[in-house]
Order: structure tokens, then C-alpha cells, then sequence
């Protein structure tokens, strides 16, 4: 039972640390928080769903367009409503991004409502066959979920690790003026990494749609793990992210079973009150 | 304060109280829907507005306060008018504790902290379903026993909502309110002026919180019912809406965004069915995006044309205005 739990809370952790990662760049490079990170969960699973049922899509090519069209709806929202941080000069851009994205969630929540309709669906099952690891039986999807999770946060921290496009991240996180000067086009690479975090939501919520099935009003909770994941981790950690989703999915899945189910949102809560309180840098942050 | 407020809080309460008499009975439950979040958002722009603290989770006091009454009332019989008191001196010393606590974080993670705080609420609402009734919700008494309990529980709403606003017209002006706004503007150059800043940080949030317990003690006396739905994000979505549709940090825009919110939208209901969140979200958006101030600035604005346009039409010299 101990197994199975834990190997549930990891599958479960590895989604959660998805959705922490893109905040994470998000905030990195932006230095903005995204409330509507959530929503762009809602819409990939959405997207993936429409794309099977309406398109006859298979799921390798579902997961694929829904995380291009949350990228370009990413794209277009920091296009259309988030440029003005890094073109006009906002007296608080922080304030600023809280209120718009905010603003944002309820906007897509409600368009979600009467655009998609408020009852639950359920895409097919991706892959529609049970797995034993480790003596301990899984469905193929949450298998599915965990490992492309796993790939897709390796890939990001890799792309930022080795490519020159995320060694310009990662000089805008260290220092915007000086990445300017350098050449860093900030305009440029303010979209591709809001439309990537948004994609990496996208991803998540297209990968976890069978599992959990859809209604415009699933984005509330990834949005409160992606919140936890990145407050435990350090602001712009992406290791950090990964070890806090695991630590998450693993603490709500052993906490649900065995203090009680009730409590399970707590738990998450209390941890990242902990962290912010006194140990405000996170797992792997640097003061 | 000046004498422009004197005058609205007057035309309102003028308005409120012919209201029942005027209208159609169901809107004196609109206008005190109106008073309740009229009152919580007036302690949310005390705290965001005046004292720069961006609060997540400013819905978990009405429903600290809302409990506290309804609990008290049901346990040891207190009474209605005692239960605002308490629900209001709880959620304020709650208040106390978690701005104590915030002290420590500022910006992007005292949002956090307080939305953390507002979600443990919530969940322990839930979980707790032999003292709180859990999703269910918990009954209260009202105000007065009678067939006049509706008409009586409205008057006292527009009394707490007159009353709040008068405070927070008072604070704006006072020098109290001048030490919350140093603390919003530069911290730092507050700190060197010899401001207390941490002092003045708690007692921002503390008062502002304890107005948002009042107005959930109010709406539990009023609805006879509190449940933790009020404590939700959905919630907090609409007092951040009202107050900057309103106008942040002014004293007129949590008074103006509810009349929007709630009375607009009431009116509008016929035409618009389910779209009304829809289209103050985007109200929000274009808001934020283009007019940061909400209706306030666009008055603001405006006015002065506007005087200028009627001391024209009476006759006077147009540079008249000017002079002022």
C-alpha cells in the first residue's frame, strides 16, 4: 500500500512540478506571476480533448497541438496585455501583473463556461491498458503523464542549460539591463517565454486530462500546486521545482491517506507557509 | 473630511432610506448585498489601497467573522447587535496575528502567505462539519424576530456601510492616513522620517480586516446563513474587481465598483443572462491595461470639463474654474 501510494504521489508530483516550471521561467524572466497559469491548464486539456473527439486526433498528436495553441494564446496575452512591463515604465509591475492575471482567470473561467459549457467531459483513454511496476498496478495514462512530465521539465532545464536562446533567460534573470546591453532583444524573449510557461500548463493539463476529467473549473487547483511547487523550490529554481513537485505529490498523496482526505489541500498550504516564513529563498534559492 | 463626501454620504444614506419604499421588495436584498460588499471591500482598499499590503486573502475574515457571530449566537445566545462587534473584533485580532506574521514577506510572497491563509480557512470550514456545518453552511438568528426582520437587517446594513465609509473618509484625510500612505509609497523614505512602519503596516491590516469581519457578521445576521463558499477564490475575484473597476485608494471606489458589481449587474441581468462576470472581467482587463485608476480617474477626469461646460451654460466666465 506504502508503494503504491508513493508511486502515485510521484506521477502525481512530476505533473505538479510541470506546472511549477513554467511559473518559474515565468518569473524569471518577466519577474511576474501569472494567476492565470491555471487556466492554460484548463484550455490544453480542453484543446486535447477537442482535438480527439471533434478532430479524431490520436493522443500523439492531441498533447502536441494542445500545448502549440496554449504557446500562442501565451504568446498573444503577453503580447496584447503583459508588454507594457518591460515597454512603459508601470510604478509596480508586480502589483500590475497580479491584478491583470487575475483579471485573466476570471475572464477564461467565464468564457470557458459558456464557451465549452459547464458539464464535465472525459477524453478517451490515451493508452487504455494497465501497468505493474514494481508489483503495484497502473493505469497507462498516469504513466503516460509521469514520464512525458519528467521529459518535458528535463528538456526546459537542457534548452536552458545548453542553447542560446536559454543562456539569454538566463541573463535576463541575473540582470535585465545587463542583458540589454548585451543584445538581448527583452521584448522578443518576454513572449516566447510566457507562451513556453504557458505551454508547460498546457502540456500539463492535456497529459492529466483523462485521469481527471474536464470542467471549465479544474484550473483552481494546479494553480494553488503550481504556486506551492514554486514557493518550496526558490523562485526560478527549475531543480528546485522538481524536487518540491515530487515532495508535494508524495507529502498530499501519504497525507490523504493516512491523517485525513479532508485535509489534503492543507498540507500543501502549511508547507509553503513554512518555506515563505522562514526559509523565503526555497529548496535550492540562493538569498 | 471634505465637503464632497459629506454631501454623497448623505445623498446615499438619503437614497438607502427611501429605497424600501420605492422599490420592489426583492431589491432591498440587492441593496444589502450591495452594503456587504460595500463594507468588505472598503476594509480591502484600507489594506491594498491605502496601506500597499496586496492581500489574497482578505475573503477568509468575513467568514472568521461570520462564524464567530453565527457560533456565538447559537452557543450563547449573543445577541445580534453584539455578534457585528465580535465578529468584527475577531476576524481584527486574527487581523493582528497574520499582519504580525507578514512582516516578514513583502511584495509577490505576502500575497501568497495571505492566500495560503485564506485556503487553511477554508479547508478547515470544510473539514470541521460538526461545529461548522461544513459545505452545508451554518444557520444564524436574525437581527430582530417579526415580519419587519428583512427591513430592519437592511437599515443596519446601510448604517455599518455609511459608517465604514465615514471612517475610511476620516482615515484618508488624517494623519494616520498619511502614515499608511508613506508605508504604500516608499517604505524605506517612511522608515527614515521616523514613521513606524511595521506598527503601521499591522494596524492597516488589522483595520481592514476587522471591517471585512463586520460585513460577514452582517450578511450571516442578514441571510440567516453562512457557508464557506463566501471565504472562496471566486469571492475574492469580485472584491479585487470592485475595488479597481471603483478605483483603488480612493474613498469613493469601493462605494462605486459595488454599485456596479451589484446593482448594475442586477439591473442588467434581463439582457445579459450569465455573461455579467464575463464582461466585468474584461471591464477589468481593459481597466487595468488602460485606465489604472477604474471609474475614479475617468471622473476625475471628466469633472473638470464638466464644471467647466455648466459654469458656461449658467453664464459665468469659463476661466471662473480655473481659479479654484
Amino acid at each position: 500500500m506504502l508503494l503504491e501510494l508513493i508511486i502515485r504521489g510521484i506521477t502525481i508530483g512530476l505533473v505538479y512540478a510541470l506546472m511549477g516550471v513554467g511559473l518559474a521561467l515565468l518569473n524569471g524572466v518577466m519577474r511576474i506571476i501569472n494567476f492565470a497559469h491555471g487556466e492554460f491548464y484548463m484550455i490544453g486539456g480542453y484543446m486535447a480533448y477537442y482535438s480527439m473527439t471533434l478532430l479524431g486526433l490520436p493522443f500523439y498528436f492531441a498533447v502536441p497541438a494542445a500545448i502549440a495553441i496554449t504557446f500562442l494564446l501565451g504568446a498573444v496575452v503577453e503580447k496584447l496585455l503583459l508588454s507594457p512591463i518591460h515597454t512603459q515604465e508601470i510604478e509596480k509591475p508586480m502589483d500590475y501583473a497580479l491584478i491583470l492575471t487575475f483579471a485573466l482567470l476570471l475572464f477564461f473561467r467565464q468564457l470557458a463556461i459558456k464557451v465549452f459549457g459547464p458539464f464535465r467531459h472525459k477524453p478517451p483513454d490515451y493508452i487504455p491498458v494497465d501497468v505493474h511496476i514494481l508489483g503495484v498496478k497502473i493505469s497507462g495514462n498516469e504513466v503516460l503523464a509521469g514520464i512525458v512530465s519528467a521529459l518535458l521539465v528535463l528538456g526546459l532545464a537542457l534548452f536552458i542549460k545548453k542553447s542560446w536562446r536559454g543562456r539569454g533567460w538566463r541573463a535576463i534573470t541575473l540582470s535585465r539591463k545587463g542583458a540589454k546591453i548585451n543584445g538581448v532583444d527583452i521584448g522578443k524573449e518576454s513572449w516566447i517565454s510566457c507562451g513556453v510557461a504557458c505551454a508547460l500548463a498546457g502540456a500539463a493539463g492535456a497529459l492529466v486530462a483523462p485521469i481527471f476529467t474536464l470542467s471549465p473549473t479544474i484550473g483552481g487547483s494546479p494553480l494553488v500546486k503550481s504556486y506551492e511547487v514554486m514557493a518550496i523550490g526558490g523562485l526560478g529554481s527549475i531543480a528546485g521545482a522538481l524536487v518540491a513537485g515530487l515532495m508535494l505529490g508524495v507529502a498530499e498523496t501519504l497525507g490523504a491517506f493516512y491523517i485525513s482526505s479532508a485535509y489534503k489541500d492543507a498540507i500543501g498550504f502549511l508547507m509553503m507557509a513554512f518555506f515563505l516564513l522562514f526559509r523565503p529563498q526555497g529548496l535550492f534559492g540562493q538569498k | 473630511m471634505k465637503r464632497n463626501e459629506i454631501i454623497i454620504a448623505t445623498v446615499i444614506i438619503a437614497l438607502g432610506l427611501i429605497a424600501p419604499w420605492v422599490l420592489p421588495s426583492v431589491w432591498t436584498m440587492v441593496v444589502s448585498l450591495f452594503c456587504y460588499y460595500a463594507i468588505l471591500t472598503i476594509g480591502w482598499n484600507i489594506i491594498f489601497g491605502y496601506t500597499g499590503l496586496f492581500s489574497y486573502g482578505h475573503v477568509a475574515f468575513p467568514a472568521i467573522g461570520g462564524y464567530t457571530a453565527a457560533l456565538l449566537a447559537e452557543h450563547i445566545g449573543l445577541s445580534p447587535f453584539l455578534g457585528l462587534l465580535a465578529g468584527g473584533l475577531a476576524a481584527g485580532f486574527i487581523g493582528v496575528l497574520i499582519g504580525l506574521l507578514i512582516l516578514r514577506v513583502r511584495g509577490f510572497y505576502l500575497c501568497l502567505v495571505t492566500w495560503a491563509f485564506a485556503e487553511v480557512v477554508n479547508v478547515v470550514l470544510k473539514a470541521e462539519h460538526q461545529i461548522t456545518g461544513g459545505t452545508g453552511g451554518f444557520l444564524a438568528p436574525s437581527f430582530v424576530s417579526g415580519p419587519n426582520a428583512e427591513l430592519v437587517g437592511y437599515f443596519i446594513g446601510l448604517g455599518l456601510m455609511a459608517l465604514a465609509f465615514v471612517v475610511s473618509a476620516l482615515l484618508y484625510h488624517s494623519r494616520w492616513g498619511l502614515y499608511l500612505f508613506a508605508v504604500r509609497d516608499d517604505i524605506d523614505a517612511a522608515e527614515s522620517m521616523g514613521v513606524k512602519t511595521r506598527f503601521w503596516k499591522v494596524f492597516g491590516f488589522a483595520f481592514g480586516c476587522a471591517w471585512a469581519g463586520v460585513a460577514g457578521a452582517f450578511y450571516t445576521y442578514y441571510f440567516n446563513l453562512i457557508d464557506p463558499s463566501i471565504g472562496g477564490l471566486d469571492e475574492m475575484g469580485k472584491v479585487c474587481l470592485i475595488v479597481i473597476i471603483g478605483g483603488l485608494g480612493t474613498v469613493y471606489g469601493p462605494i462605486l465598483g459595488s454599485f456596479f458589481v451589484v446593482i448594475v449587474a442586477e439591473f442588467l441581468r434581463g439582457w445579459v443572462g450569465g455573461y455579467s462576470l464575463l464582461i466585468f472581467a474584461t471591464i477589468m482587463i481593459l481597466a487595468v491595461r488602460f485606465v489604472r485608476g477604474g471609474f475614479m480617474e475617468i471622473i476625475q477626469v471628466i469633472s473638470p470639463h464638466l464644471r467647466d461646460k455648466y459654469l458656461i451654460l449658467i453664464g459665468k466666465k469659463y476661466r471662473a474654474s480655473r481659479e479654484t
